[in-house]
């Protein structure tokens, strides 16, 4: 509750919750955004008005837009990033040095763009709220008054293609044509098990001298490429020839030549003493043989007890191939890498594995991941990547904040279905295997027989696939509750809300208690889909709806409840 | 004092034909005032000192501290061009015509005593942290002639009511003597005016603000802006007596379902609307407002002091919104009389 200062703000040295309900008490703050923009020659530091934030002045010079930062679509592996365009005043010509035919132009594009928002001078309570980048997307534009910078958020630097190692004739000059600029494969997790019945072995391997002539008439060793990465063990004993339909294992004694890596061995050559017979003569390489090993891949070190993780694969996914540093990653990662129960979010016992030699963006590779075991990754507040997970256990029933009537902006409370992922069937789709190309396995159908009867028997019906989990329980466990919460009509609702909410962070759950006309929701948890700023105060907020969608703790027993944590979910 | 001064014959035909603009000087025969255009050897109204070579000295001044005066151009920037550094060596007519006997060091050097001389009185010099007394601000005019100063605004300071604030005027760069002294009133509210009470005699180059403020809250002293310099005074006529005043609050307002409003207050700022009502088309005045609307337009800052007597009340730094629209009651070549307001925004 405010006190007799009915203007905290003036006086506050810290930004938090507390003098922002103060201020909303008093119905005014002054909450101020400024921005600073590099340029080839350093920065301008900018606002909407004449301030200072601890010993930089801030001058008049733009309007600021709307930043937005969400979590993105539910089952749509896809971090949006921030776009942002900032109109920088050059009515005085200021700037024209800094542009085309000016004596200080040097480009701006990876100049950098922050914009924070606080009060007053205090340094210390100004939060970013953007941090990115001039891309070549947009960039820099300027009119007869102004500078149009189109900057995107830091996070762009996860948007990079791996694998990124390929084979090249230079390298390898015996290189069969169909593998010239190849991409050399990166392998996670245990491929010793849950494999094709009929080869044994799944992983394919990339033939470094198939055109050697010495190799086809059997005199040199045939050399195999298993993956770029480097695995942590490699079962001589299990390697498999293909040749037309058939499948035939190589002599152990004819694997030679393992490289430390363990991800390069050779096939012995017939004129070198191998022994391996196929159809009853020595094995020589044929055009068109493929070979397939079982491998452990990727070693994630403290002992290996991480390899299998479907978190920590993820992340080391974003550390290896993309720009990321392990300080861009919150303490989230860890805290789900480490959950332990229950059973179906229990993501230190799921098993993921990883096999992929095509191009990937990194960023929707690793949240692909994440989504398959209802994990979701978003920028936070702090500028951080960081997890949000829609499993029932998670979910707060009685959150700390509560939105009510005097924070929602007049007309913008828009509650709507998610027709998209609203059905009540599913089947699960899992285990990815390469030399099938294919998931080589399905759960059973699963239904909500209570939705499929609101829905007056229409069943509506969507696969969901899990490539990287190969164990059916597994699988089964995370269609199931996707099942529960896709079948129970929930809502997202779009409003705009005071300032009073400019610390809600992604995926945290708040309480909506209001009263609208029409639209009544009383005390029901919502989670924080995106969130957008913009100088007026005004935040912008997506929200989940959990009103008919009972968790633990939350089981308010509204009519036609059919959906949440106890849904009764049935095999066919 | 105001005399209204008119006589025939003299100077009219050796002067009463030039051309003077707004603010020039007479710098021969030791006059100091303001001629201004379309006058003639009858009905002068003009500023003087003339001190005459037959042995008598008439102090005909059109000075006044009562009506509206307007100060247009800052002698205290210094010069407009030159070459050559300034006594503090800095290069002459770059704006660097200050020198702060402490200033809070800033990684962009954004508290720089070169602050004083913006239009954005919120970027301010401030003295180092811990350091509220006995702080110097000189300010070299680079004009070795020096300035008269009758109208001094000190804008956006954080004084408080028990600060002391001396203003000297010397032409020597260390104030080894001492031409003008002058304590300011200072009442803790962001703002010193000065208005001289008599015509300035002397120039003086230099100019010095001596402060000391040691119970002020804060742990240092911040101005944003200072001006001064000689202002552009109404005679006899003025504004008529309704002056309209306005503080605009600048929010962002959201209005929300519980029938309230929730501000993001950016600001406060004056405004002020002045009428003017049948000034003499011929007279200097009209001429000056002219002059003004030509030179600063909608687009130059000026410090505005309606009331000299008690300058706080109305003055403003700001803006003329528009050039205003011009009533002529024409009643004849030289019986014109002109009606229009003008307003003046301190957030333009």
């Amino acid at each position: 509750m405010s006190n007799s200062d009915r203007k905290p703000y003036l006086s506050a040295t810290v930004l938090d919750q507390d003098l922002l309900d103060d201020s909303q008490d008093n119905l005014v703050n002054e909450l101020e955004m400024v921005a600073e923009i590099q340029t080839p020659t350093g920065f301008i530091y900018a606002s909407d008005r004449n301030k200072y934030v601890g010993d930089i002045f801030y001058e008049a010079l733009l309007k600021f837009p709307s930043v937005n930062r969400t979590i993105g679509d539910w089952l749509s592996p896809e971090l949006e990033f921030s776009t942002i365009t900032l109109e920088v005043s050059n009515a005085d010509s200021r700037f024209n040095s800094l542009l085309q035919g000016g004596v200080d132009f040097g480009g701006w594009l990876q100049k950098s763009v922050e914009i924070k928002i606080g009060l007053r001078d205090i340094a210390s309570t100004y939060t970013s709220v953007f941090k990115g980048k001039i891309t070549e997307i947009g960039g820099t534009q300027r009119s007869t008054f102004s500078i149009k910078i189109v900057a995107r958020d830091d996070f762009e630097k996860l948007d990079v293609e791996f694998p990124t190692e390929s084979l090249t004739i230079s390298s390898f000059p015996n290189l069969e044509d169909n593998l010239i600029g190849k991409l050399k494969p990166i392998i996670y997790g245990d491929w010793t098990t849950a494999l094709n019945v009929e080869s044994g072995s799944s992983i394919p391997t990339l033939a470094l001298n198939g055109k050697d002539a010495t190799v086809i008439s059997g005199s040199t060793n045939l050399d195999l490429l298993i993956s770029a990465t480097t695995n942590l063990s490699f079962d001589a004993t299990t390697v498999v020839l293909k040749r037309s339909s058939d499948f035939f294992t190589i002599d152990t004694a004819d694997i030679v030549n393992i490289d430390a890596n363990k991800n390069r061995f050779e096939i012995r050559a017939s004129g070198n003493g191998g022994t391996t017979l196929i159809d009853g003569s020595a094995f020589d390489f044929k055009k068109g043989d493929k070979f397939f090993v079982r491998v452990v891949g990727k070693d994630l070190g403290s002992g290996g007890i991480y390899n299998d993780n479907i978190v920590w694969q993820a992340r080391d996914i974003l550390l290896t191939y993309t720009d990321a540093v392990s300080g861009d990653f919150d303490a989230t990662w860890a805290t789900f890498r480490d959950k332990a129960t229950p059973a179906e979010s229990a993501i230190s016992l799921i098993k993921s594995r990883i096999y992929r030699d095509d191009e990937a963006q990194a960023i929707t590779f690793a949240l692909s991941l994440l989504e398959q075991v209802r994990l979701e990754a978003f920028v936070n507040r702090d500028l951080k990547l960081s997890i949000s997970s829609y499993h029932f256990d998670d979910l707060v029933p009685v959150p700390s904040f509560v939105v009510r009537n005097w924070d929602v902006e007049k007309g913008t409370f828009k509650p709507r279905l998610d027709t998209r992922n609203n059905f009540n069937r599913t089947r699960g789709f899992f285990n990815f295997l390469p030399d099938i190309n294919d998931n080589n396995n399905t759960t059973p159908f699963l239904r909500n027989s209570g939705a499929i009867t609101l829905a007056e028997g229409k069943l509506i019906g969507k696969g969901i696939v899990f490539p990287n989990l190969y164990l059916e329980s597994d699988a089964k466990n995370q269609s199931i509750e996707i099942l529960r919460l896709a079948s129970s009509y929930f809502e997202i609702i779009e409003v705009s809300v005071t300032p009073r909410s400019l610390l809600l962070e992604l995926g945290q759950i708040i309480s909506v208690d209001i009263s609208i006309g029409a639209v009544i929701f009383s005390g029901v948890p919502c989670m924080v889909r995106s969130i957008g700023y913009d100088a007026t105060g005004r935040i912008k907020l997506k929200l989940w709806s959990f009103q008919m969608t009972p968790f633990s703790g939350y089981e308010p027993g509204f009519a036609g409840t059919v959906g949440g944590f106890d849904a009764v979910i049935t095999e066919e | 004092m105001t005399i209204n001064y008119q006589t025939t014959g003299y100077g009219g035909t050796a002067y009463g034909q030039a051309n003077y603009g707004v603010g020039g000087r007479l710098g021969f025969m030791g006059w100091q005032g303001k001629f201004n255009r379309n006058f003639d050897a009858i009905g002068w109204q003009s500023q003087f000192v003339s001190p005459s070579p037959f042995g008598w000295q008439a102090r005909v001044i059109l000075y006044n501290t009562n009506n509206l005066r307007i100060l247009c151009e800052f002698p205290s920037r210094g010069a407009v061009t030159g070459a050559g550094n300034n006594s503090w060596g800095n290069p002459i007519a770059t704006g660097q015509n200050w020198l702060a006997s402490s200033t809070e060091p800033s990684s962009t050097n954004d508290f720089s005593e070169f602050n004083l001389n913006t239009d954005v009185v919120e970027q301010i010099w401030r003295s180092a942290t811990g350091v509220k007394t006995s702080i110097t601000l000189d300010c070299d005019t680079e004009l070795t002639q020096g300035i008269f100063n009758d109208t001094v605004g000190v804008l956006n300071t954080n004084l408080s009511s028990s600060a002391t604030v001396r203003l000297i005027g010397s032409t020597s760069s260390t104030f080894a003597t001492i031409g003008f002294d002058e304590f300011l009133e200072v009442d803790g509210n962001g703002e010193i005016i000065f208005i001289s009470q008599t015509i300035p005699l002397t120039a003086f180059r230099y100019w010095r603000f001596e402060i000391s403020d040691a119970s002020n809250v804060a742990d240092h002293i911040s101005i944003g802006t200072i001006v001064f310099g000689s202002a552009t005074i109404f005679q006899g006529e003025c504004f008529v007596d309704k002056v309209e005043r306005q503080l605009v609050n600048f929010t962002d307002g959201i209005s929300t379902e519980a029938f309230t409003n929730v501000q993001n207050d950016r600001g406060i700022k004056k405004k002020l609307k002045l009428n003017f009502k049948n000034l003499d088309f011929k007279k200097a005045n009209y001429a000056n407002m002219i002059d003004i609307f030509n030179t600063a337009r909608t687009t130059l800052k000026c410090f505005w002091v309606p009331t000299p007597q008690f300058p706080k009340r109305f003055s403003i730094f700001g803006k003329l919104t528009e050039i205003p629209r011009e009533t002529h009651n024409v009643k004849g070549e030289n019986l014109d009389f002109v009606d229009f307001s003008i307003n003046v925004d301190e957030a333009r």
